[in-house]
């Protein structure tokens, strides 16, 4: 443990003494290469994406067309044109040449459903999932990352032993399940929540009424989406922070004769947050591709129950595209996360 | 211990805030909610678990879409409320030449759009023109009604007639259920730009005007207070998407929605004896069935697919029909909301529905089936199953795993089959997989179902020869036919009952149940019912269809006659026009007993309630956060 500390403190001098040395000759430019380089591979990423995307559409079964006129009144002529208008009947590497071309415009196509271009129905569903789930990440990551701290400090304290547990088991229900639970409860035994939906049926008002309105038909869904994902949090945070407990920079600055929560506060948690960035950066990627369950049992509009019915319907045009704003979402969130260690993270921040 | 507990009320306090910040919200929601949603008593919610695709009528296809354009256009009939009859709706009257070949129509004065601009003959004509080019998408649309009419005959004679000719005698010119659209706003929409036309602000003439349409979430409308047959009695209505079902009954519980379509059985039971909630199990236009492979083919005839032969043997077939417990499936997959099924037109269409005689009619019977297979040389083998010049008796079931009924049909099926001899391989498949292998004649069985609509001719016409698939391998085009069976003289007949009308047709139809049911391409299981579920302490006024009591209250088989008659318990029926149906209303006011329901704004002050305690919380642990950061920064600043 002790030689362990050593090495990396030993390393770290080296790191400290090469930064050193190349600050002469420009350090700025090892950053910039980094970025360059890392938003260059972003980049690849996201190209690669977009190629898959269009097989993976391909590869479900041909005739969506049928599928969707079941039970209405068509002859072979009439159902050729809807292929036709759907753009389905194309041979493979023209409908793949158009695709390239067409999403490189930011064209994402027309819906199958709707009859509308495919970002008018996405840019519909964002605002309603960025609330959603921006809000509960926000609050699970800060009652989070405060239990962890709390728990890893006081190791097997009572608030330790609760806490872990219960955020386990919260972790451990499914969202969909949590959140029925708590429409029976909530929405139908008391009925102080509304039972779906993002505002009042009939509209929610204007103004201060309609933000009331809003947050009110928020609560439920929040609750389970901050419930379910406050242990990824919590316990990334907590073993992070009991790692650093016997780190020698931690004697040292008691050595001092600091108080225990400054040490805690200026020392400990500052390193112990990295681990956690990194988690951050990666579930606000996820953010935009929402949680399509709990949308779902709430009728929340946003882009997970877009994509749900999407795939009923199925309309492939507005699945394609979303898959490519979800995959577009993540990938950018890692390229800011690598970003922002770099910046956090003293090693490197002196360079 | 007392140290533990006061952690333990830390913590809990920590998650309470998880919902308290959230639940600000709420505290301010209280008032602001009531405020906001004024939902005055006729303001009429209806929940429904389908979507709703766009306000075009030329492209949308959910039974949804449909419900929203019968209210905002008019079409020139109605199916009648009671016996799905002929019944004026924008035409008055009509006629049809001694060579039954031109037809006359009569327009109904004073009616204007919604903008305000008269409805006249002219755009009626230019519907149909419109709705006749060959080849077109609004032709493809409406085909089921105006497949016959010559698009150079349609004009408009003055300002109320019009007049139009047809290929061949066409007894359903009588009944024309087509959007009449207004011919100066869609004379700028060309036959290209169509398909993708949201038409967000519909010009309509029917009762109903559409203010607004949110994508995956609702569309709502207004009452059109010019509408000629007077002013609806409810002057907002709501269709609203559930994507959870159970969250739909809760909403109609709570008051939230007034009307609940598309509840499962479960559901449906749940909302029992609710105060202030009935229940209408009505029998609908849908029946699933255990459909057969009778030998795939094109429709030139050559054989395609990997369907087993055995099916081809009637003896078979038939076996498998009495091997059958629909009254099971009844009981255990419907809760009673269904009727076991014998022919393709169901009895809501009595005019129609053909019942077969007692006598022949295939009644569960096991050990008859097993009789038929043993006499059709199918001896008992190994391991129970039936074996026949070596082959033993084995057949793929496929199911779509999109409808949970299917999926609980299944096992059942598996298991009677399993009792008489024959191995049954389960699949269940998305609807895409199924209906690509089906189209290839890929499949021995499968179960699925079909909804049937008042004029029987589309339903009769997917067992036709020529709705067998076409194209090449390896993936032809599906036709509508499933079981690719194939008579000549079924053939004949769907022919001959095109030119017929009145009791003459209803004799051909049912002759051609009669076919169906005795060489049983498909085993019919059940007649579903459409469990609707309604607030009848605050609205009354529906208008059933076709049973005058307890029919469909809304989603009619391509009617609409309640939302014309709907209105708040209490108050008297505004409509003038008698033509439309709200003489056979029904829904009495509730007995007084039951008048403690909770009203809308109840969940509104339990929210105001939960959301006070909410930020009495909120405060509360702020307050304790702002406590530590003070005690903090002077920490921090002393040291």
């Amino acid at each position: 443990m002790l030689d362990g500390a050593l090495a990396a403190a030993q390393e770290l001098r080296g790191e400290e003494a090469g930064a050193a040395r190349g600050r002469g000759t420009g350090g700025g430019s090892g950053l910039a290469r980094a970025l360059i380089g890392k938003t260059v591979s972003g980049l690849i990423t996201l190209f690669f994406v977009i190629v898959f995307n269009f097989f993976l559409f391909r590869v479900l079964p041909a005739d969506p067309a049928r599928n969707l006129v079941r039970g209405s009144a068509l002859t072979a002529t009439q159902m050729a044109a809807i292929n036709r208008t759907f753009g389905i009947g194309l041979p493979l590497p023209h409908q793949f040449w158009n695709y390239l071309v067409q999403t490189f415009q930011g064209n994402l196509g027309i819906s199958f459903e709707f009859h509308i271009p495919v970002s008018q129905v996405i840019g519909a569903a964002l605002w309603p999932t960025i609330l959603l789930v921006g809000s509960s990440t926000v609050l699970s990551t800060i009652i989070g990352v405060w239990v962890g701290i709390r728990g890893g400090w006081h190791r097997g304290s009572a608030f330790d032993r609760t806490s872990t547990a219960i955020c386990n088991t919260l972790y451990a229900m499914p969202d969909f399940w949590l959140g029925m639970v708590l429409l029976i409860v909530f929405a139908s035994k008391w009925a102080i929540f509304p039972a779906g939906g993002m505002h009042g049926f009939g509209g929610g008002g204007a103004g201060f009424a309609s933000l009331g309105d809003l947050l009110w038909h928020l609560t439920l869904p929040c609750l389970v989406l901050t419930l379910v994902y406050l242990a990824e949090y919590s316990l990334v945070m907590r073993s992070s922070l009991i790692d650093e407990l016997g780190a020698d920079y931690l004697l040292t600055a008691r050595a001092k004769g600091l108080r225990d929560a400054m040490v805690r506060r200026r020392h400990a948690v500052p390193n112990a947050l990295l681990p956690s960035i990194t988690l951050i950066m990666l579930n606000l990627g996820f953010v935009i591709s929402g949680a399509i369950t709990t949308e779902t049992v709430f009728t929340w509009p946003g882009l997970g129950l877009a994509s749900y019915n999407a795939l009923n319907y199925p309309d492939y045009p507005v699945l394609e595209g979303s898959f490519l704003l979800f995959s577009a979402a993540v990938i950018a969130a890692n390229l800011i996360g690598d970003l922002l260690l770099t910046v956090f993270d003293p090693r490197v921040r002196q360079a | 211990m007392a140290r533990t507990h006061s952690k333990r009320g830390t913590l809990l306090a920590a998650l309470i805030l998880v919902g308290g910040v959230v639940s600000a919200g709420a505290a301010l929601a209280g008032p602001a909610a009531s405020a906001a949603q004024p939902k005055g008593s006729s303001t009429f919610v209806v929940g429904n678990t389908g979507a709703v695709d766009g306000m075009n009528p030329y492209v949308g296809l959910t039974s949804i879409d449909f419900e929203v354009y019968g209210l905002v256009y008019d079409d020139l009939m109605d199916y009648g409320q009671t016996n799905y009859a002929p019944a004026p709706r924008l035409a008055t009257s009509w006629s049809v030449s001694k060579n039954k070949l031109v037809w006359t129509y009569h327009i109904r004065h004073g009616v204007k759009w919604s903008d305000g601009v008269p409805l006249t003959a002219a755009d009626v004509a230019y519907t149909f023109q419109r709705d006749t080019v060959p080849g077109s998408t609004e032709e493809a649309d409406n085909s089921a009604y105006v497949a016959n009419i010559v698009h150079s005959s349609v004009k408009a004679i003055g300002k109320y007639t019009v007049q139009m000719r047809v290929t061949k005698p066409t007894p359903n010119m009588d009944l024309l259920i087509v959007s009449i659209l207004p011919k100066h706003i869609w004379e700028h929409v060309s036959e290209k730009q169509v398909s993708n036309f949201p038409n967000n602000n519909p010009v309509g003439s029917g009762p109903f005007i559409v203010t607004s349409f949110k994508i995956n979430q609702s569309v709502t409308l207004k009452a059109n207070p010019h509408y000629w047959g007077g002013k609806p009695g409810i002057s907002k209505l709501i269709f609203q998407d559930f994507t959870n079902p159970s969250a739909e009954a809760i909403a109609l519980k709570n008051g939230s929605i007034d009307f609940a379509e598309g509840l499962t059985a479960s559901l449906f039971n749940s909302l029992k004896g609710q105060p202030g909630i009935t229940l209408d199990d009505a029998p609908s236009g849908n029946w699933d069935e255990l459909a057969f492979n009778n030998g795939a083919a094109t429709v030139s005839g050559k054989p395609i697919g990997n369907g087993n032969p055995v099916l081809r043997d009637l003896n078979v077939r038939r076996a498998i029909s009495y091997a059958l417990n629909k009254q099971q499936l009844v009981q255990h997959v419907f809760l009673g909301y269904a009727q076991p099924a014998t022919t393709i037109i169901p009895p809501i269409y009595p005019q129609y529905h053909y019942t077969p005689p007692p006598g022949s009619q295939y009644n569960f019977d096991p050990k008859k089936a097993g009789q038929i297979l043993t006499a059709d040389g199918w001896k008992v083998g190994p391991g129970g199953i039936r074996v026949k010049n070596g082959k033993q008796l084995k057949l793929r079931l496929y199911f779509g795993t999109d409808s949970p009924t299917y999926t609980q049909d299944a096992p059942y099926v598996k298991a009677w089959l399993t009792a008489i001899g024959i191995d049954v391989t389960v699949t269940g498949m998305s609807e895409n997989t199924e209906t690509q292998d089906i189209g290839n004649g890929d499949y021995d069985m499968f179960i699925w179902g079909w909804g049937v609509e008042p004029n029987p001719d589309f339903q009769l016409s997917v067992f036709t020869c020529g709705q067998r698939s076409a194209g090449s391998p390896p993936n032809y085009t599906p036709g509508w036919s499933d079981s690719f069976f194939c008579n000549k003289h079924y053939d004949d007949l769907y022919a001959e009952q095109k030119s017929l009308a009145g009791t003459a047709r209803e004799n051909v139809v049912k002759d051609m149940e009669k076919i169906l049911y005795t060489d049983e391409p498909y085993a019919l299981l059940t007649y579903d019912s459409d469990p609707q579920a309604f607030r009848s302490d605050l609205f009354t006024g529906f208008a059933p269809q076709p049973d005058t009591k307890s029919g469909l209250m809304l989603f009619q088989e391509v009617s609409w006659w309640s939302y014309r008659c709907l209105r708040p318990v209490g108050t008297s029926p505004s409509l003038t026009d008698h033509n439309i149906g709200c003489q056979h209303e029904i829904g009495a006011p509730a007995p007084a007993g039951t008048g403690s329901v909770v009203p809308p704004t109840g969940g509104v002050n339990g929210g105001m309630i939960g959301g006070i305690a909410a930020a009495v919380v909120v405060l509360g642990a702020g307050g304790f956060f702002l406590l530590r950061r003070r005690s903090g920064t002077t920490a921090d600043d002393r040291e």
